[in-house]
């Protein structure tokens, strides 16, 4: 059982606002890594400004007409404008304002200066060399803004002989040995397919990276630059594989589902279409309840109570389960195992996820209207709070492209006449070019 | 060993001084233990709770499910910690840990029904006299919820999560990501609540209980799933390591092995059509989108296949990001110790063993410039 947390005796108004409340960020990325860190920073509070240029909108707005079919959009309807119902934007860009600004133009460059002089954070993901070409790498906007954080997450960091290299999430996937690691005991490397991995391993990192400097900015009053490189996040994320591999040890074997060390450890085809059910034994306990479920003679008979001795088995094992599980409904068979206390669930697909009792009892999901997409659920962040904030499930949709033009330059003091000539000469604008993702 | 010069090292932060504040790590395994070694590279002051009784080992985890933890990948996570030894028996080590709860500022607990009541009643009335105490808990579901006592190991939380379900071949059944990622990732979220609500307490003295469900962590590294049921009612399902929307992008064989070939974007399709000397390509209309290339991939394989064959990964890698296109190198692990790019940042570091013996350790994935100290590099 999971125990209750030891809570601290908290005062009923411990979090009025979000944690980064005050906290003002000038994004400048795009598609999902950088995205998601400053997600967090705004579903903790902070007001993020999302710049995005009429030319250069952000890649996972999905473009101006449809790329990689429909099924991103509500109801497969992409409209007239596809890139304020795009899925994956819209997901990853709650709670953010939206400034659509030419950066290159020498107006635009002057307000996103003026963005800086009043920002706490600078987060960027543009390609090595981007920012500077911009007139926005960190030398050279630090000194506008005291004790300014600036994260900034190109794949191979800004420093050695690749700093120049593209990289997405799938590339750092592959640089940094996850898909080498993945994959079937009998088959290649395998990639994570659609999953850009590499995107959210950074995105994680940077978040936690970026609140650690702003703890380091309150605690000391200064700022810095954080060069995170992707692909040494992707390392991390494997460190036990990677660690034991260079010093001596030997390189994992691709395993598939299974364990070092814990057998049966796997999943196994139940009744229905594509449906699986996950397995994990941890030790002699688990295996006397899976043997009481499974009930098959061949587990009965042999003397498998022992860790190894069941490793040496598991392809006995295995089958036997496949047997039990194939003709059961998974989640019942899911429910037998946990009756008993043996780590078990069905390999759940989104569908489950948004029927899932615990997440609703959590409110992991965020119910979320958006005026050009609808009203959906969301996927929230994971945690939750014992003071229960409202902040917390008070979520903004992601923003209309341009939303906040008017708004981000009227709180920097461009009066409305300036507004409109700025968005006549095309340095701001609330539709797009013509473009692909 | 490693070759590593020992001049190789990277700059860390300039220390907190007065900002270092206490975090003390109740963890009987990787996520908790992750998080401290986080907090720790950033100057927080961390003390490690090391007790069989509650799951933490002088080089481990008790658990059966991290048994593969090695003990270098242990002295990495737990580095820069400090050990506080917990033997409940001993009325002397109850009041240490009492007293590390109240110096503490930051609690990190991951910890079972049983290894909490290994703690004692003091241990949970010194965390309710805080109240300025900021705690995370880390569990597999959550503490609250009708699951929140369900077993897991990280198997279960990664079906659990949505994870299993798009890792793996079409025909055949799901399989697991390596290591212990979804641990990694209660780790990163319990850094980014415990820090945020911390400068929250030392502003205003009032502290928060955080409960970080590594099974929401999964749901949320990989986004986008959930979203597009919601949207369009459509179900994921696994791709062979493949995109089923846009090619060509994945994992493909080469004349020494094999690379990875990855062209997401408009313009890195254009790029890609220069590389292959195929101007025709650009105006295609079999080929203008993403999925297109996807349907009609048979057309660029033609060309494709016989061009990789010819070439080895490393020559693929080149020419591919000499035309700004995001190819890779499928590196093992032992490829990464030899990366120029990783050894010119300073990434790996020599350090010891207990026994003296020579390791290699990774830094943290960041090179930092501060306003106080200048460029550091």
């Amino acid at each position: 059982m999971t125990p209750t947390p030891a809570t601290p005796n908290l005062q009923p108004s411990a979090l009025a606002v979000g944690p980064l409340a005050g906290i003002r960020v000038v994004d400048l990325t795009m598609a999902w890594a950088g995205p998601m860190v400053t997600r967090v920073l705004a579903q903790l509070g902070a007001d993020v400004v999302k710049i995005e240029a009429a030319g250069k909108m952000d890649r996972w707005r999905g473009g101006t007409f449809v790329q990689r079919g429909t099924e991103r959009y509500p109801d497969h309807e992409p409209t007239d404008q596809p890139w304020n119902r795009n899925a994956y934007f819209n997901t990853q860009n709650v709670n953010k304002r939206s400034l659509v600004l030419d950066l290159k133009s020498p107006e635009g460059h002057e307000i996103v200066l003026d963005l800086v002089r009043q920002a706490d954070v600078v987060t960027e993901n543009f390609a090595f060399g981007a920012m500077r070409r911009l007139g926005l790498a960190y030398d050279q906007i630090a000194p506008l803004r005291t004790g300014l954080v600036m994260l900034s997450m190109p794949g191979f960091g800004s420093s050695g002989p690749e700093r120049g290299y593209i990289a997405h999430g799938p590339t750092i996937e592959q640089l940094a040995g996850n898909a080498y690691l993945q994959g079937y005991t009998d088959g290649p490397p395998q990639a994570s397919g659609r999953l850009a991995w590499g995107d959210p391993v950074a995105g994680m990192t940077g978040a936690a990276l970026l609140i650690m400097a702003l703890w380091r900015r309150h605690a000391t009053g200064f700022g810095c630059h954080i060069d995170l490189a992707q692909l040494e996040a992707g390392v991390l994320f494997n460190f036990d594989s990677v660690l034991g591999a260079v010093n001596g040890g030997q390189v994992p074997p691709r395993r598939g589902t299974g364990h070092a060390t814990l057998a049966p450890h796997g999943t196994y085809r139940c009744a229905g279409d594509d449906r699986y059910l996950a397995l994990a034994c941890r030790g002699a306990a688990d295996w006397r309840a899976i043997r009481e479920v499974v009930a098959a003679d061949a587990l009965q008979a042999a003397d498998l109570e022992s860790d190894d001795a069941r490793h040496a088995a598991a392809e006995l094992i295995d089958k036997e389960i496949s047997e039990w599980a194939r003709p059961r409904d998974a989640f019942e068979a899911a429910r037998e195992l946990q009756r008993r206390g043996v780590p078990a669930s069905v390999v759940l697909n989104a569908a489950d996820l948004l029927a899932d009792e615990q997440l609703a009892d959590r409110g992991y999901f965020l119910d979320v209207s958006h005026p050009q997409a609808g009203r959906h659920q969301y996927a929230g962040l994971p945690w939750q709070y014992a003071s229960d904030p409202a902040w917390w499930r008070e979520v903004r949709p992601a923003p209309c492209f341009g939303e906040h033009n008017g708004q981000v330059l009227a709180e920097l003091g461009l009066p409305p006449a300036r507004i409109a000539q700025l968005a006549a000469d095309g340095v701001i604008a609330d539709h797009p070019a013509r473009q692909g993702d | 060993m490693s070759g590593l010069a020992p001049e190789e090292t990277r700059s860390p932060l300039p220390a907190l001084g007065d900002g270092a504040r206490n975090v003390l790590e109740i963890a009987h395994g990787v996520g908790g233990a992750f998080a401290g070694m986080f907090l720790a590279s950033a100057g927080f002051a961390v003390t490690r709770v090391v007790s069989p009784a509650v799951g933490a080992q002088p080089d481990g985890f008790s658990p059966a499910e991290y048994g593969d933890v090695g003990p270098v990948a242990a002295r990495f996570l737990n580095e820069r910690k400090q050990a506080l030894r917990y033997d409940p028996a001993d009325a002397a080590a109850r009041g240490r840990l009492v007293q590390a709860v109240r110096a503490a500022d930051l609690l990190i607990e991951q910890l079972t029904l049983d290894e909490r009541s290994a703690l004692g009643d003091e241990y949970a009335e010194a965390v309710a006299d805080r109240p300025d105490l900021v705690v995370v808990t880390i569990t597999p579901f959550g503490t609250g919820g009708p699951q929140s006592g369900a077993a897991a190991t990280e198997l279960v939380i990664d079906a659990a999560g949505g994870w299993l379900q798009h890792i793996g071949d079409p025909e055949r059944g799901p399989i697991r990501p390596p290591g212990h990622q979804s641990e990694v990732m209660g780790g990163l979220a319990a850094v980014m609540s415990g820090v945020a609500s911390l400068i929250v307490a030392d502003r205003t003295g009032a502290g928060e209980a955080i409960d970080v469900a590594l099974r929401e962590c999964v749901t949320w590294f990989q986004m986008n799933p959930t979203t597009v049921y919601a949207y369009s009612g459509s179900v994921g399902h696994r791709t062979g390591g493949a995109s089923d929307v846009n090619y060509p992008q994945g994992v493909f064989e080469c004349a020494n092995g094999l690379v990875g070939i990855n062209v997401l974007y408009y313009v890195e399709w254009f790029r890609f059509c220069d590389l292959m000397g195929r101007e025709d390509w650009k105006t295609d209309p079999r080929l203008e989108t993403p999925l297109l290339r996807y349907e009609n991939r048979a057309l660029i394989d033609e060309e494709l296949l016989p061009w990789l064959a010819a070439r080895t990964a490393p020559e693929i890698y080149a020419a591919g990001q000499a035309h700004k296109l995001p190819f890779g190198m499928v590196n093992g692990p032992r490829e990464l110790l030899e990366s120029e790019q990783l050894r010119a940042r300073r990434f790996w570091r020599t350090a010891s063993m207990s026994d003296g013996t020579e390791i290699v350790l990774p830094e943290m994935p960041a090179v930092y410039t501060t306003t106080d100290q200048g460029a550091e590099r």
